[in-house]
C-alpha cells in the first residue's frame, strides 16, 4: 500500500492549483452569470497540457496516468465546475475511445487537435427517448457506399455547442439489440449536422450544452470508431473511464465549498469570536471534510484500478462516482448553511457551487443507474 | 386524514384561494418566475381579495381571520408560485401581524390602515443576528433614535412604501418609510427570484421615537410558521410533479414509476409532506389557541423547510438531466426551497433555540 502520489502527480497537482487559482477562480462567476464557453482559460489550458492530460506525447497529449487526470480536474473543479467538466469531457469522454479504440489514422487525425485546444471534444449517447437505457436510443446509420448516413437527435451534449470533434452513438443494425449498436467520429462541419437547442441549466451553466441533430449526415466510412456493433462496449468503456474524473469533478465541487466554508467561518465573528469556534459549525466542518477525504480516496483508488490495467472496474468507478456526488450535494449544503443568510446571494461563491453540485448525481449515469451497476458487478 | 380539521370559514377560505390559483395564478405562475420581478398585479388582486390583510382586524379593514387561514392560503399560492406566497406571508405576518399587536396607535392608523388599500409593507434585517457587531444599533438621541449603520436585506422591499426593521434580539422594530436615508439595490439571489427581495444599507438613519415599538417572539412564532407554510406549498408541488413525470416518462420499456429506486425517491417525498401538513396545520392552531406556540413553531420550520429541500432536490432526481434544466419548474422548487431555508436565520440556530427550549 501506498498513499503518496509520485512526483509527477504532485508537480501536476501543484501546478493546476496555482494556475486554477491565478488564472480560473477570478472568471468563474462571470462564466457562471454570462453562460459564455470559457474559450480563453481552455487556451491558457492547452498550452499547460491539460486538454489531453491521459493522451500520450505522440500524439499531442502530456502522457500523464487517470490519477493525474483526476488530481487535475479536481483542482479546476474546485474554483470553476464549468471548466472541470469541460476538461474532462475533452480527456475522457472524447480523446480516451478514440486513443483506445480508434485506428492509426484516427488517432493522428483527432488527437493533437483535441490536445492542443484546437478543437474540443465532446460525446452524443443521450437522447430525447433515452437516457438511462443507453439501449433505448433511436439514432441509426446505415453504410452507403463510402459513407455511412446518420439520422437522429442527441441532446444534453455538453461542449456540444462548441465542440469540433463528437463521438456519436448510433444503430448499425437495430435487430442486434444493444450489439448492433455503433460509434462514429462525427466532425462539426459535416454536412447534414446542425445544432438544435442550446439549454438553459441551473448550473455548469457555460458548458455550450447543446443539442445534435443529424439529417442523412454523411460521414465517412473510415470514420467508424471500432467495428461495426461495439458501439455499446465502446460507450460502458468510456463510461467507466470517465466517471473517474467525473468523481473527481464531484470531490473538487465539494473541496471548492469547504475551503468557503472554512474561510467565512474564520472571517464571522458572533459573540465575539469566530463562528469556527462554536461547536455546531466545527461539526459540520469535520463532517464535511471526512465526507470529501473518503470520496477522494475512492476516486483515486478507480484511477488506480485503470492505471493498473484491470479489465474490470466497473464496480470501482460507479461507487467512486456515485459516493463522491452524493456528499458533494451534501456538502455544498452543509456550506451554504455555514454561510447563512448571505450565502444565497451571488456576493458568495457558495451560491454558484450549490447549483452546480446537483449535476452529479444525474450525468455520465444517475445515481440510480450507479447502483444498479455496482449491484450488477456483486452479483455477477 | 381527519387530523386536520376547517372550521367552514376556513374551508371557505381554502375553496377561494384555490379557484384563484386555478383561475387567475396558473396560467401565468411560470410567466412571473421566469421574468424574475416582483408581480404587482397579481399582488393587487391578492389586496381586493384581501389575502394580504387576512390577520389584520377587521377595525383596521383587514380580514381578521387566522393563522390557520393564513396558512391554507400561503399553502395553495406558494404551490403555484412560493415568490408570491412569501410576498404574501410577510406583508401579513411581519408586517400587518406585528403592527396590529404592538404597534402605536398612530402607526396602526397610518400604516396598518394602508394595508388594505394595496400599500404593501417590508421587513428588514441582518441575516447574521448572532453577530453583535453587525446588528443594527439604536441609539436614542433628543427626540429620536438614531441608527447608526447596517446592512441586510429587505423581503418585499422592492414594492414596500415603509418598512419595519427588527433585530431579532433587541425587541425593538423601528419603521420607517423607504425614503429615510436608505440605499437598495438589486440583489440576484439563489431562489425567491419574484418575491422582490432587495439588499440594504444605511449610515446614520434618524427616526422619530413615535417610530419605534416594542415586541414578543410571537411575531417571529408567526412568521416561522407562515414561512413554514409556503415550504409546505413548495414541497407539495414538486411531489406533484414527480408523481406525474414518473409515470409519463418511459426508459427501459416502462413507466419510471415502477421501478423501486423512484419510487423510493418519491415516497420519501409523500411520507415527508404529509407530516410536514400536520406540523404546520398543529403549529398554526396552537397559535390561534393563543398558546405558547415557540417551541412547535421552531420544531415545524426546521422540518417542513428540510422537507421542500428534499423534494426539490428528490423532483430533479426523478426528472433526470431535464430536471436540471429551466424547461421544467423542478429546479425553480429547489432555488426557492433552499432561500426559504436559510431566509429567516440558518436552521442550525433554530435547532439551538429548540434546544434551548427542551434543555436548559
Ligand atoms: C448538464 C448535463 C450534461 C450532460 N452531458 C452529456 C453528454 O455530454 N453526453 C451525453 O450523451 N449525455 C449527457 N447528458 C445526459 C445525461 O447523461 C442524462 O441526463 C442521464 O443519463 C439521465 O438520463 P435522462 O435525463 O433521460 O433521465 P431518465 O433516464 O429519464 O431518468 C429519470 C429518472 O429515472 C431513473 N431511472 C431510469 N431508469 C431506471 C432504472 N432502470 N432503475 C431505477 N431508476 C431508473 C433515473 O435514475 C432518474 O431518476 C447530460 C445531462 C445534463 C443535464
Amino acid at each position: 500500500m501506498n498513499f503518496d502520489l509520485t512526483s509527477d502527480q504532485k508537480m501536476l497537482q501543484d501546478q493546476v492549483r496555482k494556475f486554477a487559482r491565478t488564472e480560473l477562480a477570478p472568471v468563474a462567476p462571470e462564466i457562471d452569470k454570462s453562460g459564455e464557453f470559457p474559450w480563453e482559460n481552455l487556451k491558457k489550458m492547452a498550452k499547460l497540457g491539460l486538454l489531453g492530460i491521459i493522451i500520450p506525447e505522440e500524439y499531442g497529449g502530456s502522457g500523464f496516468d487517470f490519477i493525474s487526470l483526476a488530481i487535475a480536474v479536481e483542482e479546476i473543479s474546485r474554483v470553476c465546475a464549468t471548466t472541470g467538466v469541460i476538461v474532462a469531457v475533452n480527456n475522457s469522454l472524447c480523446a480516451y475511445p478514440i486513443l483506445q479504440f480508434g485506428t492509426e489514422e484516427q488517432k493522428k487525425k483527432y488527437l493533437p487537435p483535441l490536445c492542443s485546444g484546437e478543437k474540443i471534444g465532446a460525446m452524443g449517447i443521450t437522447e430525447p427517448n433515452a437516457g438511462s437505457d443507453v439501449a433505448g436510443m433511436e439514432s441509426t446509420a446505415r453504410l452507403e457506399g463510402d459513407y455511412y448516413i446518420l439520422n437522429g437527435t442527441k441532446r444534453f451534449i455538453t461542449n456540444g455547442g462548441e465542440a469540433g470533434i463528437y463521438v456519436v452513438f448510433a444503430y448499425t443494425n437495430k435487430e442486434m439489440k444493444h450489439k448492433g449498436i455503433s460509434a462514429f467520429i462525427v466532425e462539426r462541419d459535416t454536412p447534414g449536422f446542425t445544432l438544435g437547442k442550446h439549454e438553459d441549466l441551473m448550473g455548469i451553466r457555460a458548458t455550450a450544452n447543446c443539442e445534435l441533430i443529424f439529417e442523412d449526415c454523411k460521414i465517412p466510412k473510415e470514420n467508424l470508431l471500432g467495428e461495426e456493433g461495439q458501439g455499446f462496449k465502446i460507450c460502458m468503456n468510456t463510461l467507466d473511464v470517465s466517471r473517474i474524473d467525473i468523481g473527481a469533478q464531484a470531490v473538487g465541487i465539494a473541496q471548492g465549498a469547504l475551503d468557503e466554508a472554512i474561510k467565512y467561518s474564520k472571517e464571522r465573528k458572533a459573540f465575539g469570536q469566530p463562528i469556527c469556534n462554536f461547536e455546531m459549525i466545527q461539526s459540520m466542518l469535520a463532517e464535511m471534510a471526512t465526507q470529501i477525504h473518503a470520496a477522494r480516496l475512492m476516486v483515486y483508488y478507480a484511477g488506480y484500478c485503470k492505471d493498473k490495467g484491470m479489465k474490470r472496474f466497473s464496480k470501482e468507478a460507479a461507487m467512486a462516482k456515485y459516493y463522491a456526488s452524493s456528499i458533494t450535494v451534501d456538502v455544498a449544503r452543509k456550506a451554504l448553511q455555514i454561510h447563512g443568510g448571505y450565502g444565497y446571494t451571488k456576493d458568495y461563491t457558495i451560491e454558484r457551487l450549490y447549483r452546480d453540485a446537483k449535476i452529479l448525481e444525474l450525468y455520465e449515469g444517475t445515481s440510480e443507474i450507479q447502483k444498479l451497476v455496482i449491484a450488477r458487478e456483486l452479483t455477477r | 386524514m381527519g387530523l386536520i380539521i376547517f372550521n367552514d370559514e376556513q374551508t371557505l377560505i381554502q375553496n377561494e384561494v384555490k379557484k384563484f390559483v386555478k383561475d387567475k395564478l396558473s396560467p401565468i405562475a411560470d410567466e412571473i418566475d421566469k421574468k424574475e420581478k416582483f408581480p404587482e398585479e397579481i399582488i393587487t388582486t391578492l389586496t381586493e381579495l384581501g389575502l394580504m390583510t387576512i390577520m389584520v382586524p377587521e377595525d383596521y379593514k383587514g380580514a381578521g381571520l387566522d393563522c390557520t387561514s393564513l396558512c391554507i392560503a400561503a399553502e395553495e399560492l406558494s404551490k403555484e408560485c412560493a415568490s408570491i406566497g412569501l410576498v404574501m406571508v410577510v406583508n401579513n405576518c411581519l408586517v400587518g401581524y406585528a403592527l396590529s399587536r404592538y404597534g402605536t396607535q398612530f402607526q396602526k392608523t397610518q400604516y396598518l390602515n394602508s394595508l388594505s388599500d394595496g400599500v404593501i409593507g417590508g421587513y428588514g434585517f441582518c441575516p447574521e443576528i448572532n453577530n453583535p457587531e453587525r446588528l443594527l444599533k439604536s441609539e436614542k438621541k433628543g427626540g429620536n433614535f438614531v441608527l447608526s449603520r447596517g446592512n441586510g436585506f429587505i423581503l418585499n422591499g422592492a414594492v414596500a412604501e415603509f418598512i419595519l426593521f427588527s433585530n431579532f434580539q433587541e425587541k425593538k422594530f423601528l419603521l420607517f418609510p423607504k425614503q429615510a436615508g436608505l440605499k437598495l439595490k438589486n440583489q440576484y439571489i439563489l431562489g425567491m427570484r419574484s418575491a422582490g427581495i432587495v439588499r440594504f444599507e444605511f449610515n446614520q438613519i434618524e427616526v422619530p421615537e413615535t417610530s419605534s415599538f416594542s415586541f414578543d417572539n410571537k411575531v417571529f412564532d408567526l412568521a416561522y410558521i407562515g414561512f413554514s407554510a409556503v415550504g409546505l406549498g413548495i414541497a407539495r408541488a414538486a411531489l406533484d410533479s414527480a408523481i406525474k413525470y414518473a409515470k409519463e416518462r418511459k426508459q427501459f420499456g416502462r413507466p419510471i414509476c415502477e421501478f423501486p429506486m423512484v419510487q423510493e425517491l418519491i415516497t420519501k417525498m409523500k411520507i415527508a409532506v404529509e407530516t410536514s401538513r400536520l406540523l404546520v396545520y398543529e403549529s398554526a392552531k396552537c397559535f390561534d389557541n393563543n398558546e405558547d406556540s415557540s417551541l412547535i413553531a421552531n420544531i415545524t420550520r426546521v422540518y417542513v423547510t428540510e422537507t421542500a429541500v428534499l423534494c426539490g432536490l428528490n423532483a430533479i432526481q426523478v426528472y433526470g438531466g431535464y430536471g436540471y434544466t429551466k424547461d421544467y419548474p423542478v429546479e425553480r422548487y429547489l432555488r426557492d426551497a433552499k432561500t426559504l431555508q436559510v431566509l429567516l436565520g440558518q436552521p442550525y440556530l433554530a435547532k439551538s433555540l429548540i434546544a434551548k427550549e427542551i434543555l436548559l
